[in-house]
């Protein structure tokens, strides 16, 4: 495939990209998704561009410019509008995952000083949960997002999201001088807290303008256009998820809305989709249930038999893949071409899977802290293996240490530049741990670079396990849950690969407390004990943080001399 | 109910007849991952005409567990 170039060069702040779409394509469709009858919604650039400059007048003379508020909840436009209207009026957007329990979104309100918090209609169904757990209590804005559903408003805090961006129409408009004035100060705009309890999340700064940075790096490295049909499945706080987003709507193109993880293949099948964003746990189901479907009809061979053929057509110029593979396709609505897959390692074969059947899949990867894109491997060069070259955003490095045995130095992966965060909140000790004397920032991923720039991952040496489907789970809030059962005496948590594949099960090593058994007590019976044990705590806990595998030790964990598990041992 | 699920799950989700049991655990022993789980549950929306509730789903570990709950709402 060949490179063109593009740029949005209009793309300077969120809501210069809000506004310039309003005045450029203001009857294109920003965003598709299904009502409560199903029946399909749209909403334009226009439209989506009012909204959003209300919203933005709204906070203004409510006194909310410097002030921070939390946005919670599935996917809609709501969402997103609030996003780039509380960055754009000069306050600070926390985007919340929705899975929290309501405790953690308390304690991670207070930490971060926020006065308002919007939710999405279906989260908003909460409502009354949220309030007798006292999440409100120390708010002056709570935000409903109306779904037409009728209900009783007692609380003075609270108001609809219509209501809300209604207030904001007539008032003066700030100039957009104004808005590029504060962006280029670089000031904090988003707060994001890294999965975990209160106590051992850290919540990471980013500025405006180190989101725009990787949206025009996106920009340039996808071959995303105008004309493209995006489906959003992944959950919106992540930053992987919202800047391409971003991105998407930088170039104007039009982004449906997926309502549930259930309804991902119906709604390719009605969005008929061109691209679409996903972790390889979407990719591998893909993969999985296309092999499914073919071997369930009898057409393995004939499927191996038309990929051969059509890689020989390829070679002398005739392209026969969408024709050959029409079938397959049209389960994932039929226009299907483009996917970028990111956000945990990839098996390296799907790239090929895909391409066979004329997807082009490229693998990016990212993190948080660097809102979140460091490397694509481009549409039009990509490399087997590999995440790709630095973005334009960034320039990446490796802290070398050992030769593998390919001969490749490997190291940490170390990157600086536009998208690096500001910092972690409040917590110069982690702010020093985690940026080297001359001012990189450790990813704490491990891997190699070829000649050409290209990024090749190999590990992590940060204890932070991340799963298929992109989730970071932190051990040392898992193990935090476990001191809770008394027969554990000690315990690491670990990601263990399954049976040789990508998929990464949460495992806990244990020793247990032999005290708390009878002395001839059996060590079968023990395990299944604490296993039992474990299985009554995962019910506490989002699927993703559940602990599925338990291996028991006889012998203490090899300690330092503070007494902390050398967890580094633990292989 | 139990034979109907089995039926499902090794039709459209190809899953080993052997391997359904009442106590088999979707993700442990049947190798289902959450993306999987949300197929499932559509399909049995889909074909009960219910709306499984995501936070109960949560909370399901077991095949028979899955069945106590469609039960429960199949009436």
């Amino acid at each position: 495939m060949k490179k063109i170039e593009k740029d949005v060069p209009h793309a300077k702040t969120l809501r210069a990209i809000a506004k310039y779409n309003a005045v450029k394509r203001p009857e294109k469709v920003a965003f598709r998704y299904l009502g409560e009858n199903k029946e399909i919604i749209e909403l334009t650039y226009g439209e989506y561009g009012e909204v959003v400059e209300n919203m933005i007048c709204a906070l203004k003379a409510g006194g909310f410019e410097g002030k921070r508020i939390a946005i919670i909840g599935e996917t809609c436009y709501e969402w997103i509008a609030s996003y780039y209207a509380i960055i754009s009026a000069g306050a600070v957007a926390i985007p919340f995952d929705k899975e929290l329990a309501y405790d953690q979104i308390r304690g991670f309100l207070d930490v971060a000083e926020a006065h308002g918090i919007i939710m999405s209609p279906k989260y908003s169904q909460k409502y009354e949960e949220l309030k007798a757990a006292g999440v409100f209590d120390n708010l002056e804005l709570v935000v409903r997002v109306d779904d037409g559903t009728e209900w009783t408003v007692e609380d003075e805090k609270l108001v609809k999201f219509s209501e809300f961006v209604k207030r904001g129409e007539g008032l003066e408009r700030e100039s957009d001088a104004d808005i590029m004035r504060k962006q280029s100060r670089g000031d904090m705009s988003i707060m994001l807290f890294t999965s975990g309890t209160t106590g051992t999340s850290k919540c990471v700064m980013l500025s405006e303008r180190n989101q725009i940075a990787c949206v025009k790096s996106a920009v340039k490295a996808t071959d995303f256009y105008e004309h493209d049909v995006m489906l959003s499945v992944l959950p919106i706080h992540h930053t992987y998820e919202l800047t391409i987003n971003v991105a998407i709507q930088s170039l104007g193109a039009t982004v449906c809305i997926n309502d549930s993880l259930k309804n991902v293949v119906k709604s390719m099948g009605i969005f008929k989709p061109t691209g679409i964003v996903i972790v390889p746990l979407f990719a591998t189901t893909f993969q999985k249930k296309i092999m499914d479907s073919v071997r369930k009809k009898g057409k393995e061979t004939q499927l191996k038999l038309g990929m051969a053929a059509s890689t020989a057509a390829r070679k002398v110029g005739f392209d026969m893949r969408r024709k050959l593979f029409s079938e397959i396709l049209s389960a994932f609505g039929g226009n299907l071409r483009k996917i970028i897959c990111g956000g945990a390692a990839m098996n390296p074969d799907l790239m090929k899977f895909f391409e066979n059947l004329g997807i082009t899949l490229c693998e990016g990867y990212g993190i948080t802290e660097c809102s979140p894109l460091i490397a694509v491997n481009p549409y039009y060069a990509r490399k087997k293996g590999s995440v790709g070259p630095a973005c334009d955003c960034c320039e990446a490095r490796i802290d070398a240490e050992e030769v593998d045995e390919n001969g490749n130095l490997t190291g940490e992966i170390q990157v600086r530049g536009e998208n690096v965060m500001l910092g972690y909140y409040k917590n110069p000790e982690a702010n020093a741990d985690v940026f080297t004397e001359d001012g990189w920032f450790r990813t704490g991923d491990v891997g190699h670079m070829d000649k050409d720039g290209y990024l090749y991952i190999t590990g992590r040496c940060k204890s932070v396990i991340v799963l298929e489907n992109g989730k970071n789970v932190f051990p040392e809030e898992i193990e935090e849950y476990l001191e809770d059962v008394k027969e554990i005496a000690e315990c690491v948590v670990v990601g263990r690969k399954r049976d040789g594949g990508e998929e990464v099960v949460l495992t806990a090593v244990v020793y247990p407390d032999f005290n708390a058994y009878e002395k001839d007590a059996d060590i079968a019976d023990i395990a299944s004990d604490i296993k039992e044990k474990i299985t009554a705590l995962n019910k506490k806990l989002p699927s993703f943080k559940q602990i599925r595998n338990i291996e028991i030790r006889k012998t203490e964990f090899e300690k330092t001399t503070t007494r902390k598990i050398k967890r580094f041992l633990v292989k | 109910m139990f034979e109907e699920i089995k039926s499902l799950l090794v039709e459209e989700m190809s899953i080993d007849e052997s391997e359904i049991k009442e106590d088999a655990e979707f993700i442990n022993d049947l190798g289902f991952n959450s993306l999987e789980i949300a197929d499932l549950v559509a399909l049995c929306e889909d074909k009960y005409e219910i709306d499984l509730d995501e936070d109960k789903i949560r909370e399901i570990t077991t095949v028979g567990d899955f069945i106590k709950y469609l039960e429960s709402l199949v009436g």
